[in-house]
């Protein structure tokens, strides 16, 4: 587990822990129990007893999210979505080693998908590990593995990350993309650089990561961080993904890019992907039910095949103004479009 | 309101001294007491009485997201790791009657130990107790019914389940002196929760950051906008769908803080919206709304 600090975790963080009697043995799950002495242990049968309940208010929880140390069964390597950008692989797959993130961005499809804010911990990854193996031996694999998380900021906690490293080291048919929003230069410094392990940073313009991607490190920390990661050589891919739709964005999203450039150089980064805010239908409608007061989440969005997005013109509009001031700069074949 | 449950009268009676709470009178089924904040209502014991009186207590409240329920009891240690007269915060709830175990919210901070519970409709022993729910330390007779009853009504984190330990059940244990005992008990012990819900849960209610301004915001913009989309559905020949597609559109201005009202009462002047003549045209001028909403 990697000695990371976990100062940016609040005091009122994690002050229960709920574990599954399966797993209270399992030495990850000592381990994690170890970093957290003061936290009380509560024994479950099955963490879906605590996860799943009716009536809980994710909001609330976001303010003291607790921690649910699980055993992951069933489907753990799924296909793709097709609302997750598959970056043209053929065999684009995703899995949930953590469920739930420190973050609260405020159009975060989590807090439509989960019923819960607390975080799930499944300490079994190595039976992912062995299902990939699995995998592996049919094609290529090309796993995304933050999705529902973020584990790059939570590499001081949990260390997955560098399982995942030292896992994908001895398997090179494997590529992993770790999606992340965080500016972790600790952990980035600290594990091993691999051709086949991406950091995918998700970057915003600083006026939306204040407004609604609240708790994330600020544009310029994640720049350094992304500065670090490149000095490094780890692969590093940019997301702009959401993009969101403000009155003024083509001025915010042009400076945005524009500042981004003078940072870093294009040549240094593996590709990008461009994509606007969707989300499912019905992820959407128990979004809202959550913040209410949120603009971004009531926006007349429209549906289609079960996804509200932007609507067409709109959406094409936005891609075509991104994608027409980032090919500027860089090259067109690896600026991956959302549609 | 915080509301507070207690199965007898003794459990009841320091909150009702401390709070300064009245009966009400025009409760007839159960014994309820009042004051501006705070609602007491004594449920009787087992955990269907607990059950059946706080149903029909919240059916007449009708708790609002930002209100608290308090359960308070004596309860049977299973373990001498508690003392007597000691109070504890229970984190899951177990009962002889059901397999299911529930774990209501916990807050992250608090001046009590926490414990597992089992409710039981009839008197057990340590052994029965542990067969049941094997990590238990604590048996009452209600928590559970209080629980289901009241997640019908208010969220997890809105409810909290506090227990003094008032014996521990041996195989001979009878209730007639378990509350003879407890008399003593809840004298002596009792302050540290009564300070807890002067100190935290009462001023917690009043919290802004609660979610129950928005609701309140939300009532806010249905009840100033309402009559003007009454009008806009009849001048522009609107179907329910274009109605609820325009509301949105009037939802995200008002969340963007757009003046609402003045941009509504402009566009309902407008002369050929005031003589809008078909269905066709009505959706021409919708159209232009919301474009002017979105933008």
């Amino acid at each position: 587990m990697s000695t990371n600090s976990n100062n940016f975790l609040k005091p009122n963080y994690f002050t229960h822990i709920y574990v599954e009697e399966e797993i209270i043995d399992h030495p990850r799950t000592k381990q994690i129990l170890c970093r957290f002495p003061r936290a009380k242990t509560i024994i479950i049968t099955h963490y879906k007893d605590v996860f799943n309940r009716t009536h809980q208010s994710f909001l609330h929880q976001k303010n003291s999210p607790n921690l649910i140390l699980a055993k992951k069964h069933g489907e753990l390597i799924l296909k793709g979505a097709p609302v997750c950008q598959g970056f043209g692989e053929e065999y684009f797959y995703y899995t949930s080693s953590i469920m739930n993130c420190l973050y609260d961005c405020e159009y975060c499809y989590l807090q439509g998908m989960y019923p819960s804010a607390n975080l799930v911990v499944f300490v079994n990854l190595e039976d992912i590990f062995s299902k990939v193996a699995e995998l592996l031996q049919y094609h290529k694999v090309y796993l995304c593995i933050s999705y529902d998380t973020d584990l790059l900021a939570l590499e001081g906690l949990f260390g997955f990350v560098l399982a995942w490293c030292e896992f994908a080291k001895d398997h090179t048919d494997l590529t992993i993309e770790i999606r992340t929003k965080s500016a972790n230069e600790v952990a980035l410094k600290t594990l091993p650089v691999l051709p086949n392990v991406i950091y995918a940073f998700t970057l915003s313009p600083e006026t939306i990561i204040k407004n609604y991607e609240h708790g994330t490190p600020s544009l310029f920390a994640r720049m350094k961080a992304i500065k670090t990661a490149l000095s490094l050589g780890h692969p590093v891919r940019l997301c702009f993904d959401p993009m969101i739709y403000v009155a003024n964005y083509k001025k915010v999203y042009e400076d945005f890019f524009h500042y981004l450039w003078t940072k870093i150089s294009p040549d240094s980064i593996r590709d990008i992907s461009l994509g606007v805010f969707r989300v499912s239908k019905d992820y959407l409608k128990r979004m809202r039910k959550q913040r209410p007061q949120s603009a971004i989440l009531q926006y007349p969005y429209e549906p289609e095949e079960g996804v509200a997005h932007y609507g067409r013109d709109i959406t094409n509009e936005m891609m075509d103004f991104a994608y027409q001031i980032l090919s500027e700069c860089y090259d067109k074949d690896r600026i991956f479009v959302w549609e | 309101m915080l509301y507070i449950a207690t199965a007898l009268y003794l459990e009841a009676s320091p909150f009702i001294k401390g709070f300064g709470l009245k009966k009400n009178l025009t409760y007839e089924r159960f014994e309820v007491f009042e004051s501006e904040e705070i609602t007491l209502i004594i449920t009787g014991i087992s955990e269907l009485q607990a059950a059946i009186a706080l149903t029909n207590l919240f059916t007449i409240k009708n708790p609002t997201t930002t209100d608290l329920l308090l359960n308070f009891g004596f309860c049977g240690s299973l373990t001498k790791e508690y003392a007597l007269g000691e109070l504890l915060l229970s984190n899951k709830l177990t009962s002889q009657s059901s397999p299911r175990t529930c774990y209501p919210d916990l807050p992250p901070t608090h001046p009590f130990k926490e414990a597992s519970l089992l409710s039981s409709n009839t008197i057990i022993t340590k052994d029965t107790a542990f067969l049941l729910s094997p990590h238990t330390e604590l048996v009452d007779m209600e928590a559970y019914g209080i629980y289901h009853a009241a997640i019908h009504f208010i969220s997890q984190h809105q409810m909290y389940f506090i227990k003094m330990v008032s014996d521990y059940p041996k195989e001979e244990s009878s209730t007639k002196d378990v509350i003879s005992r407890s008399q003593n008990l809840i004298e002596e012990g009792i302050t540290p929760l009564i300070d807890w819900c002067k100190d935290v849960l009462l001023p917690s209610i009043h919290s802004k950051t609660s979610n129950g301004i928005y609701s309140q915001d939300l009532k806010d913009f249905t009840q100033e906008v309402q009559p003007l989309i009454q009008q806009l559905e009849e001048r522009l020949f609107l179907t329910s769908s274009m109605t609820a597609s325009l509301r949105q559109h009037l939802l995200y201005a008002h969340c963007l803080k757009r003046p609402l009202k003045t941009l509504l009462k402009d566009f309902l002047n407008r002369p050929e919206v005031c003589n809008c003549k078909s269905k066709v045209e009505g959706k021409q001028y919708v159209y232009e709304l919301k474009q002017l909403l979105k933008t």
